[in-house]
Order: structure tokens, then C-alpha cells, then sequence
């Protein structure tokens, strides 16, 4: 399977898997609640088990920190 | 106004603010704090029913505590924390909306990382295309009576002067300015940033304040915890101290006994 090159939280990265899961399954969080940007669109959590990545997609993983 | 019979009519103060009800008027910020053990306990002891957080890259290296842990079922209030401008706010609001699947939102512009102060603009900017995409905008702004005004008029149903500097602690820049406002503004209002002391939290309560929001004030006190009782404390005295009515302000003296001795 050839390789896909995307970004995640700004760092270039190489993929084996073009699943979205895949990638989540790795770096997502276990313990609370994320959201997904891809190219600046967010992905609704429904979608993240059938959505396929492409090259030079530009994902973003966010969850919550403290703020005033 | 609402008569006040005794002490247990303010249990019947509810604060409004769009579609919620609280009945603290202490809101509390996440951040900070020395450890999640410590935010919790503030947290609780603040009394406070609405709580902001903020939104970061998930970095997994990081081992960063989940905020949402010590927050348990208060009602979040996600801030637009860390944007410069209104593009990066609206992102941000969108992303809040379907992570903590609530359309409450603290909208927080500031005008660069060294300086924290309101970038009106661009606020006023967010807020314009945000009233539209069903928010209910939290706003920090500052004391300009025209923006507040504007603000109010976009349908923010919070306007958020600063006190003073975000995390300064120094209270007020301009107290006559926050109390000009309270005069020329009818939306619930809420002083949000650079508090210090409980004592500052009274002073803008009495002059009609709606609520106050603290973060650092407690988080980064000696003792958290019981700072944060003493902010709910200050809030709550500054609020029935206003609903009460205070005495007319004069220059002569009064006297509250008899003026001369067996007469």
C-alpha cells in the first residue's frame, strides 16, 4: 500500500492508512472529547469511521485545555 | 427589583443570560490552576455554574490533564481564547460548537500575545457574523460605551468589560467608566478580566453588575480554594448590598443615636 503525506497539528507526517480511524486510533485522546479539522472544514464525529484521507490534507486534532 | 425580606430571598435572584438560568453570578475560568485536584475543589467551592475553557492542538506528548475532569457537570462556556482575529475567532466558535455540542460562547479577540486588551475591530467583527450562526456571544470587549452598545445591539447576550488586564490582578483601570456604562447599558453585564481581590468583585456588583468572571485571581492565589469561597462571598455581598439600596451618598454627618446625653 503506498503512502500518503499529510500534516497533523502542523508536523508533516507519512501515512500507511488513508482511514481516518487509523489515524485517530494513534494520536487521537482516549479520555475526552476531540474535534477534527481537515483543510479547515470540521469533520462531524458521525463521519470519522468512513472518512478517507488524501495527500497533503492538513488535519488538526482539538480538545479542550483550561481558559478564562 | 425584587423585595427582600430576608437573607432567603436571594435564593430567588436568578441571573438570566439568554437561554440559561444560573443562580450564582460568579462565573469561573479553568486555567492555571497548580493541579486538576486543586481546580476542582475551587471550582465547587466558587459556587459557580458556568465555567470557561479553552480550545488547543491535542498533542499526545504533552500528557495534559483533561479539564473537563474537575469541571464535572458545570455548564461550559468555550472561549475563542488565543485569536487574533475575527476569521480565527468564527473557526474557533464552530469548532467549540461541535466539540462541546453547545452553542455558548465566550468571543475573546485580543490584540497580540504580548498585549491581551480587546482588538475592538475585529471583536466587533466576529460578533456581527456570529449573532447570525445561532451563538450566544459572551463578549469581551472593552469600555467603550459605543462598542458595548453595539454589541449589545448585535444581540451579545453578554457584554464583558474588562476590569483591567487580563491575569493582572490590579482591579480597575477606570471604575467610573465601568459604572458609566452600567448606566448606558441595559444587557447583562459582566466585568471579566484583572480582578484581584473578592473586595473588587463587591465594588462592581453593588454599582449593578449583573455577574463577574475570574480565572487567575483564584487559580493563581496562595490558597485557591479558599479564594475561590471568598470571590463567592464578595459576589454575593456586592449583589444583595445592591438589591438592598445603599444609603444617599452625603457630606455632612448624621447621626444614628441621640445627639445629647439624658435630655
Amino acid at each position: 500500500m503506498s503512502k500518503i503525506k499529510i500534516t497533523l497539528n502542523g508536523e508533516s507526517k507519512e501515512l500507511n492508512s488513508k482511514e481516518l480511524k487509523d489515524l485517530l486510533a494513534e494520536h487521537a485522546p482516549k479520555d475526552r472529547p476531540f474535534a477534527i479539522e481537515i483543510n479547515g472544514i470540521i469533520v462531524p464525529s458521525s463521519n470519522f469511521n468512513n472518512f478517507k484521507l488524501e495527500h497533503n490534507d492538513r488535519i488538526e486534532i482539538i480538545a479542550a485545555v483550561g481558559g478564562g | 427589583m425584587i423585595e427582600l425580606k430576608s437573607s432567603q430571598q436571594s435564593a430567588e435572584d436568578n441571573l438570566a443570560i439568554g437561554s440559561e438560568t444560573f443562580s450564582s453570578r460568579l462565573i469561573v475560568g479553568t486555567g492555571k490552576y497548580p493541579s486538576e485536584a486543586t481546580a476542582k475543589k475551587a471550582i465547587e467551592l466558587s459556587g459557580a455554574e458556568l465555567v470557561t475553557l479553552a480550545l488547543k492542538r491535542f498533542n499526545k506528548e504533552e500528557k495534559a490533564e483533561n479539564i473537563l475532569r474537575p469541571i464535572g457537570t458545570k455548564k461550559l462556556l468555550p472561549n475563542t481564547a488565543g485569536v487574533l482575529t475575527a476569521k480565527e475567532a468564527i473557526r474557533s466558535a464552530h469548532i467549540s460548537k461541535e466539540l462541546f455540542q453547545t452553542n455558548l460562547l465566550k468571543l475573546e479577540i485580543i490584540t497580540s500575545a504580548q498585549n491581551l486588551d480587546p482588538n475592538m475591530e475585529e471583536t466587533l467583527k466576529a460578533a456581527r457574523k456570529l449573532s447570525k450562526d445561532d451563538f450566544e456571544i459572551y463578549v469581551y470587549c472593552d469600555r467603550d460605551i459605543k462598542n458595548c452598545k453595539e454589541l449589545e445591539d448585535l444581540g451579545c447576550v453578554a457584554i464583558m468589560p474588562l476590569g483591567s488586564s487580563i491575569g493582572s490582578g490590579r482591579g480597575f483601570d477606570n471604575l467610573s467608566e465601568l459604572e458609566k456604562l452600567r448606566s448606558e447599558i441595559s444587557q447583562i453585564l459582566i466585568v471579566d478580566a484583572g480582578l484581584g481581590v473578592p473586595s473588587e468583585a463587591s465594588k462592581v456588583m453593588e454599582m449593578g453588575y449583573d455577574a463577574v468572571l475570574v480565572n487567575s485571581a483564584i487559580a493563581k492565589a496562595k490558597n485557591p480554594i479558599t479564594m475561590a469561597e471568598s470571590f463567592r462571598k464578595g459576589v454575593e455581598a456586592g449583589r444583595l448590598a445592591y438589591l438592598a439600596g445603599r444609603i444617599a451618598v452625603s457630606n455632612k454627618s448624621s447621626p444614628s443615636s441621640p445627639t445629647s446625653f439624658l435630655k
